[in-house]
């Protein structure tokens, strides 16, 4: 057998160890089986191997945990914990967190709410009192200084009458 | 046809435990945000794919970790899955990425062990005859310790390609279209690593190798 028959003849053996030959590759192997001693050997401690291999590995069981850490990723509830292998979401800590500050600010407002007016009618300091009093009467002269004042009814005497410069020889400023 | 004549078959591919129709089924009620059929989805393939992860990693609680970003980031990406077949090959691509990112630039994982370096067994293991009869070994648990061992140094490639077929048991097209390479390029490497791993089960036994085959 030629080397090159013999390396094809190898590979085939795993693949049909394999279950991966098919028509007439299989048929061409199934063929030098029966006609070599050698192959038939080499397939035999290949077997062998493959036995020990699959009896003697353990396999990994599928933890519940796996699943559950899958499960809250997915559903986006809960932020992922860096704590590796069998990762747990920490519901318990964030919600009481979460709902210990929502009540803390309900707290806050309703207190500033309760005290807003008693506040905003607290009597005032007797100096503030008196500038009040002051700003007050200050307006009221204001007022009545408006009222008294003189209404200019004839338009001649009124001295803030405006001069019309009806001839344009008078005007002062014509040429300018 | 019987190898051994003993009825010995080449082996038949894994089910899944659900048919193909159903599958896809889940996997398009799971892309419209369906959380209990992504569950069922989970169901089918979160062991091996757990499995898969800790035969490339030898560290179960990276395997953990891992196989939960697997699902976490298939379940968001769902949608851009075009052929909701492809379900299976998809959720071990993702794996084997998620692998590779975290592993990128480790030695642990990544650096090749020169091939013939790697068919260097121990010491202890090379000289010595174990007393031990295989089925022994299995019980005590010293060769279950010694095929992790040989299956952790297998390089990368021929890793991958060997945890795919010996062990999750995936046709040589959907290996393909696991790890990216052409179908011819999968089946050499299957066998290499094959050859590789029987090799050194062979050293480690010696004489006690041939007594393995009745068992």
């Amino acid at each position: 057998m030629k080397t090159t028959e013999c390396h094809s003849l190898s590979e085939s053996l795993t693949a049909y160890l394999d279950g991966e030959l098919e028509g007439s590759e299989l048929g061409q192997f199934e063929e030098a089986l029966q006609e070599s001693q050698a192959l038939r050997e080499e397939v035999q401690s290949h077997q062998t191997a493959r036995r020990i291999v699959e009896e003697s590995l353990q396999t990994l069981p599928l933890q519940e945990t796996l699943w559950d850490g899958i499960r809250a990723e997915i559903s986006g509830g809960f932020e992922k914990s860096a704590t590796g292998a069998g990762r747990q979401p920490a519901p318990a800590r964030g919600w009481l967190w979460r709902w210990a500050s929502l009540t803390a600010v309900a707290a806050a407002l309703l207190v500033a709410v309760f005290f807003y007016p008693s506040f905003s009618e607290s009597p005032h300091s007797p100096m503030e009192q008196q500038y009040r009093d002051f700003v007050r009467s200050r307006q009221l002269q204001e007022q009545e200084r408006i009222r008294s004042r003189p209404e200019w009814t004839d338009v001649e005497d009124n001295p803030f009458r405006r001069t019309s410069f009806d001839d344009l020889n008078d005007n002062p400023f014509a040429g300018e | 046809m019987s190898v051994d004549g003993k009825g010995q078959k080449p082996r038949k591919k894994k089910k899944l435990g659900v048919s193909g129709d159903e599958l896809e089924k889940l996997v398009e009620r799971a892309k419209d945000g369906d959380v209990e059929a992504f569950h069922q989805i989970y169901d089918i393939f979160g062991e091996r794919i757990l499995n898969y992860i800790y035969r490339l990693t030898s560290s179960r609680e990276d395997a953990e970790d891992l196989a939960q970003d697997t699902f976490i980031l298939a379940f968001r990406k769902l949608g851009t899955l075009k052929d909701n077949r492809k379900i299976q090959s998809w959720l071990y691509r993702i794996a084997q990425n998620n692998v590779f990112q975290k592993y990128r630039g480790k030695k642990h994982y990544f650096e090749s062990i020169d091939e013939d370096e790697a068919m260097e067994l121990p010491e202890t293991q090379r000289h010595g005859v174990p007393s031990k009869s295989p089925e022994e070994s299995i019980l005590s648990g010293e060769l279950g310790e010694l095929v992790e061992k040989v299956i952790s140094e297998l390089p990368p490639k021929y890793r991958e390609v060997f945890v795919l077929s010996a062990i999750q048991k995936m046709s040589y097209q959907d290996i393909s279209e696991v790890v990216g390479r052409s179908l011819a390029s999968v089946k050499s490497d299957i066998h290499r690593a094959r050859v590789q791993v029987r090799d050194k089960i062979k050293e480690y036994l010696g004489e006690n190798y041939g007594m393995s085959q009745s068992f």
